[in-house]
């Protein structure tokens, strides 16, 4: 019986990991696949690395690549912290009440379109145009709205007795956020983390027009792919496995974190 | 504690890291030209000549490549500011109205003057589309994407469905004249040829306008007339509505509502479409062996049945707000490329040219016979309305063409509110 | 349950200054960089809103008060667009934080191989929305695409997945919660992972089924994040752009006609970047007041 209780969930979760996992995996097929046969129901018709061959030494796709590390890399790393001790301000002191809650999180529903001419001045104005430390600028200040609020629900969760008992024993509030909230908040601050970068690794709209050609990010260099001689999709699908490749490694990292998270939430 | 005095160095350090890893590169001595280009051939094969321009003239050019689409955004974004990275520009004709109202354009003409640059050998219909606008030269033609007919010559030959057209129709099998002919044909071919019988670009948007454009012309209709006011509702346009929505619905592919230029190629390219309307430079790409086997030596280019199909191409300008300095290497790069001499150069590598005498080079017409139907199409093409919302109008009428070809509104009607949507936005531009 | 703060539990309350001030510490540089990058194209953005700022007439001058808004307004597609978006969002939501929930919890129940499924959770999240669209433009091509030819081989007709209005809706619906799914079941699985013990192993004792304490255990102490989870994804929804772009620019007709992409096509297709902002801006103003009334319910019955 207590067999059949394990083998039902991991039923489910088996088929729901294939309706995830059965597009990228044909992504992934046709990435080896020659163009012209893309579209074919066989299998393998021909397997060839041309298209990646193809990605990094016509179209610079090692630089894409380089930049949209640095760019969702340096975004996150800026911007976790600061959306912890925002997030913690908000969740604990109620910083601004419940206005600058939804003000700061309002910052997040205009579409993207509307800023993008006067982000671009404000940019040029800074010097900040074509380059990527201008992204991870950027990126860092508009994942932090959806980060804050992340953080906020986690905080709220966490016992305020544990820091407290801190505080008893002489910590500072500054020291309890940084040595008790922030160990227990683990799986809270992963997926904050995982979020922010794969936010920062996968924008568009403010790549194309913050970045030049030395600058641009992978989802700029995919899309330049597409030209009107036709989409070349295999390239593409190559370019995306590519793109795909170290947000798993990186989610892998943190997940081991949240495995870590899992034991210390069960200490009270 | 430790954390405390820790976090802002950290910090810093991180900063200080990444300004230097993303510090944009030292300006050079030398003049570079930056050029957004669309992701084409016609921009690789420019491309490879860029050295010997460089060896000429000691002038670097960049090219950036990026997707339709988004070259217009990315333009617009850098035009408007006090000066743009971009300081040779690819223009669409679709914005060869936008660009020189918006007044981001300078005047050509005493380039032309100082160098004493041959215009006349342009093809006139490219000279309005992306050379002058309202009187003033702010364009140079660089090459053209006009509308005609790709088709299978080996179906219309083959034994058996002759016959079968025949017995079904009373007439003879062969390449249409009249734009009902060929629907009727596409049809035919749809039902009894096994392939389909016209690969059609129904999505909303430049797709379907631009194929449609080829349909309107060819039954006579037109946008506007010759004193610029809206001519598009006529009975001519509501027939040639009607024989768009029959042929989409009865004589095209599967999915032709949402497919676009690459959907209908790769039919073409399969060997599962009889015809499409397409960009002419189309063929030698459908006509290559390596990339469809299945097409390849099978097919040929006509004139839309009908006379008429529509214009299109690109043109390269100088933005105004730059320094005469890189004004003048612009424009050195510009009387280059589009030279005689390059200009050749570029066509024996399948560059559709602007130039009439290149259409009549020997050598080119050796290595590309078809540049001959080439020619009647380029010359005989009318252009959609160019004008300061060129591309939006693209959407406008998509939108009206989407809701006929899916049923939703009826052909009349939406001739009409198309022609009153053209006519808002050139008050709009007035 | 209440959210903990400073004052509310407290017993000895410090100087209010005192406590205020380390919040508006703690919060300071994160107000501050929001404030600049984010903030200052705001109020630009607010004040093109009102302005005569097109692409073609680069000025504001003259002000031109709510005649943007109205002329917009006055627009039937506009309004298409908005209860198109209203019923986008829904939909999308709804599937996701329901699919969401379910795999979070049998996630939670299961002890090995978590691993692996996390790993295959973050692909579809790890593609840019404009790769999303390309690669299941691939897949649904209708005559082309391998899904169709799986169904042709099954013996199905095809079907024209992104060319019938109503049907284009709905796929468009699928690949967005297809690939926005992870991203709830992410956030629901920190959150049931970060569940305390201890009421379970009291409801055990008291001999509650795990139906029982599922519905008065589980679900009340997940509601903070269960709501910030559905409130991001509101406002992700509502701002889809990039797989309208892609996959259907709008159409067929106007089936897919999102608000977004109406404030793209107003500023950068029709020139009128303050048209565009006016959109956009009632766009904000639909989602804040949505988000504002779903923060309420939720949080009033704790």
């Amino acid at each position: 019986m207590k067999r059949l209780g394990s083998l039902v969930p991991h039923l489910l979760l088996a088929l729901f990991s294939l309706y995830i996992l059965l597009p990228p995996l044909w992504v992934l097929r046709t990435s080896f696949v020659p163009d012209s046969m893309a579209y074919k129901m066989a299998l393998f018709p021909d397997v060839t690395l041309a298209n990646y061959i193809k990605l990094f030494a016509k179209d610079a796709f090692a630089l894409a690549y380089q930049d949209s590390l640095i760019a969702a890399g340096g975004a996150t790393l800026l911007g976790l912290p600061i959306a912890a001790m925002t997030g913690y301000a908000f969740a604990r002191y109620r910083t601004g009440g419940q206005a600058s809650r939804f003000l700061v999180l309002a910052t997040q529903m205009l579409p993207p379109v509307a800023l993008v001419l006067p982000v671009f001045g404000l940019f040029r104005v800074a010097g900040l145009t074509n380059s990527v430390t201008g992204l991870v600028i950027a990126y860092g200040a508009m994942n932090l709205p959806f980060l804050t609020w992340i953080l906020m629900g986690f905080f709220e969760g966490v016992p305020i007795e544990l820091e407290w008992a801190a505080q008893v024993d002489g910590a500072t509030v500054w020291g309890a956020f940084w040595r008790i909230v922030i160990p227990v908040s683990l799986p809270g601050l992963a997926a904050a983390s995982v979020l922010g970068f794969i936010l920062a690794w996968n924008e568009f709209l403010f790549a194309l027009i913050l970045t030049g050609p030395t600058t641009a990010t992978i989802p700029v260099a995919l899309a330049g792919l597409q030209s009107s001689n036709g989409v070349e999709i295999a390239e593409i699908s190559a370019g995306v496995v590519l793109a795909v490749v170290p947000l798993i490694i990186a989610s892998r990292l943190i997940q081991r974190h949240l495995v870590r998270g899992l034991t210390f939430g069960a200490i009270k | 504690m430790r954390f405390k005095k820790l976090m802002p160095w950290l910090g810093g350090a991180a900063m200080a890291a990444l300004m230097a890893a993303g510090a944009p590169t030292a300006q050079a001595d030398q003049i570079t030209l930056h050029a957004l280009m669309e992701d084409v051939p016609e921009s690789q094969i420019i491309e490879a000549m860029l050295p010997e321009f460089e060896k000429e003239t000691g002038i670097k050019v960049e090219f950036q490549r990026l997707v339709y689409s988004e070259m217009h955004d990315k333009l617009v974004t850098q035009l408007t500011g006090s000066s743009s990275f971009y300081n040779v520009l690819e223009v669409d004709f679709l914005w060869a109205g936008e660009f020189p109202e918006a007044g981001w354009l300078a005047d050509l003409q005493p380039f032309v003057d100082k160098t004493n640059f041959d215009l006349k050998p342009f093809i006139p219909a490219m000279m309005d589309l992306v050379g002058r606008h309202k009187g003033t030269l702010y364009m140079i033609p660089m090459y053209n994407y006009s509308m005609g007919l790709i088709y299978r010559t080996d179906l219309l030959g083959d034994a058996k469905i002759q016959a079968a057209y025949k017995s079904a129709t009373g007439k003879d099998l062969k390449l249409p004249e009249t734009l009902a002919d060929y629907v009727e044909l596409a049809k035919f071919m749809n039902a009894n040829g096994g392939v389909t019988g016209s690969a059609m670009q129904g999505q909303r948007g430049d797709p379907n306008s631009m194929e449609f454009s080829n349909y309107l012309f060819s039954s006579g209709g037109a946008y506007l007339d010759k004193h610029g006011k809206v001519a598009l509702n006529s009975p001519e346009a509501v027939k040639a509505l009607e024989l768009y929505v029959d042929n989409i619905q009865h004589g095209a592919q599967k999915g032709a509502l949402s497919a676009t230029l690459d959907d209908t190629f790769r039919l073409m390219c399969d060997g599962k479409a009889w015809s499409m309307v397409t960009y002419w430079w189309m063929l030698p790409q459908v006509d290559d062996k390596t990339k469809c086997p299945n097409a390849a030596g099978k097919v040929a280019l006509s004139v839309m049945p009908g006379g008429h199909g529509e214009s299109g191409g690109w043109g390269w300008a100088i933005p105004k707000n730059e320094t005469p300095e890189i004004q003048d290497a612009a424009w050195k790069f510009i009387s280059w490329v589009q030279g005689e001499k390059i200009s050749i150069a570029r066509a024996l590598q399948g560059h559709a040219p602007v130039r009439q005498d290149v259409y009549e080079n020997a050598e080119v017409l050796a290595k590309y016979p078809y540049y001959k139907q080439a020619e009647a199409v380029v010359s005989s093409g009318e252009p959609f309305p160019v004008f300061a919302y060129s591309a939006q109008y693209e959407d406008v009428l998509g939108r009206q063409l989407s809701l006929a070809a899916s049923g939703e509104a009826k052909p009349a009607d939406a001739i009409k509110s198309a022609a009153d949507g053209l006519d808002d936005l050139l008050k709009k531009s007035q | 349950m209440a959210t903990d703060t400073i004052d509310s539990t407290r017993r000895r309350r410090p100087p209010p200054d005192r406590w205020v001030m380390t919040g508006w510490k703690f919060a300071a540089p994160g107000l501050a960089l929001i404030t600049i990058v984010i903030g200052l194209p705001l109020l630009y953005a607010l004040l093109l809103t009102i302005s005569s700022f097109t692409l073609l007439h680069p000025r504001f001058h003259p002000f031109i008060g709510l005649e943007n808004f109205r002329r917009v307004m006055s627009d039937e597609y506009f309004w298409h667009s908005v209860w198109l978006t209203i019923k986008y969002s829904s939909f999308t939501v709804v599937f996701e934080f329901l699919l969401g929930l379910g795999v979070a919890l049998l996630l939670n129940r299961v002890v090995r191989a978590k691993a692996i499924y996390f790993a295959i959770l973050t692909i579809p999240m790890a593609m840019s929305p404009v790769s999303v669209a390309l690669i299941w433009h691939m897949l649904l091509q209708p005559n082309l695409g391998i899904v169709n030819e799986l169904l042709q081989a099954a013996g199905i007709e095809g079907v024209d997945w992104l060319g019938e209005s109503n049907l284009a809706f709905w796929s468009v619906v699928f690949i967005d919660v297809w690939q926005q799914v992870s991203f709830v079941i992410l956030i629901l699985a920190a959150g049931l992972a970060s569940l305390p013990k201890d009421p379970y192993e009291a409801a055990a004792v008291d001999g509650a089924t795990s139906l029982q304490q599922f519905w008065y255990l589980t679900l009340p102490l997940l509601r903070p994040v269960a709501a910030i989870a559905v409130i991001i994804q509101l406002i992700n929804e509502f701002r889809t752009y990039d797989l309208v772009y892609v996959l259907t620019k709008g159409g067929p007709g106007i089936a897919t006609e999102l608000l977004s992409y109406f404030a793209y096509k107003r500023a950068f297709l029709g020139l009128a970047i303050n048209e565009g902002a006016a959109v956009s801006f009632v766009l904000l103003v639909m989602v804040l007041a949505l988000t504002v009334v779903f923060f309420r319910i939720v949080t009033r019955k704790a």
